[in-house]
């Protein structure tokens, strides 16, 4: 049975870039220490450290983030997507979306902007 | 030991049932951990780290300063001892150590607690 309310954190805005860096070391925390969990729950068929480096890289593409309000959204959507996985409230094939890229090695990126929009890139 | 201390009661045939039988005595399956078992494994789980994996770790080495990590690697490197001591350091506890001593420092109070 899962708990509505378990992981569950009511959403406020940071006034300052120091107490949202805090907060985002926490909920990267969070992650790290439920990603053995969240492995087994999935049955994802990788070694666990692949799913904690794609956590990393998930927090690394927002590195350069500047603008607070925006880094607030992106914690709280973060914080949220972590609830979902954890109470698994998404199915297996959510959770291998984000490593659906891995499998597309050998693929160059000539800045061809059809062929990579037909072949879903992220932006 | 058992044995043994069976065997002794025996030719005392007619003791009521009670006493028959040895006291039982408390032990552990282990010894309370030592501090330097602490500090082998967690310089063990600390090179399990990507970021780490080729530094001199020291007990004195900051992770920020000296072992050049960021703040997520910081974070990882705290949850890689605590995965390797079965123990959740609070949040608050996990911001303030800075140097491996000081983590190492903390768990070996936590597992005396034990």
């Amino acid at each position: 049975m899962t708990l509505a309310t378990e992981f569950a954190e009511t959403t406020r805005r940071s006034a300052s870039n120091a107490e949202l860096r805090s907060r985002v070391l926490h909920l990267y925390r969070k992650y790290m220490r439920y990603s053995k969990e969240m492995s087994e729950l999935y049955e994802l068929d990788m070694p666990v450290s692949n799913v904690k480096t794609k956590i990393r890289q998930e927090f690394e593409r927002q590195r350069f983030v500047n603008d607070l309000s925006v880094a607030n959204v992106l914690y709280m959507k973060g914080q949220m997507e972590f609830q979902e996985i954890i109470n698994f409230w998404k199915q297996q094939c959510h959770v291998l979306r984000y490593f659906e890229d891995q499998s597309n090695y050998n693929v160059v990126d000539k800045n061809d902007f059809i062929k990579g929009f037909l072949r879903g890139n992220n932006p | 030991m058992f044995r043994f201390a069976v065997r002794s009661v025996r030719p005392v045939a007619r003791l009521p049932v009670a006493s028959r039988f040895v006291q039982p005595i408390r032990s552990y399956a282990v010894a309370p951990i030592t501090k330097d078992e602490v500090i082998k494994r967690s310089f063990e789980a600390l090179k399990t780290v990507a970021a780490l994996q080729e530094s001199e770790i020291s007990l004195e080495s900051s992770f920020q300063k000296d072992l050049a990590l960021d703040s997520l690697d910081t974070v990882e490197a705290l949850v890689a001892l605590e995965e390797e001591f079965d123990l959740e350091i609070p949040d608050k506890i996990s911001d303030e150590i800075k140097t491996v001593g000081e983590a190492v420092n903390y768990i070996f109070e936590e597992e005396q607690k034990l």
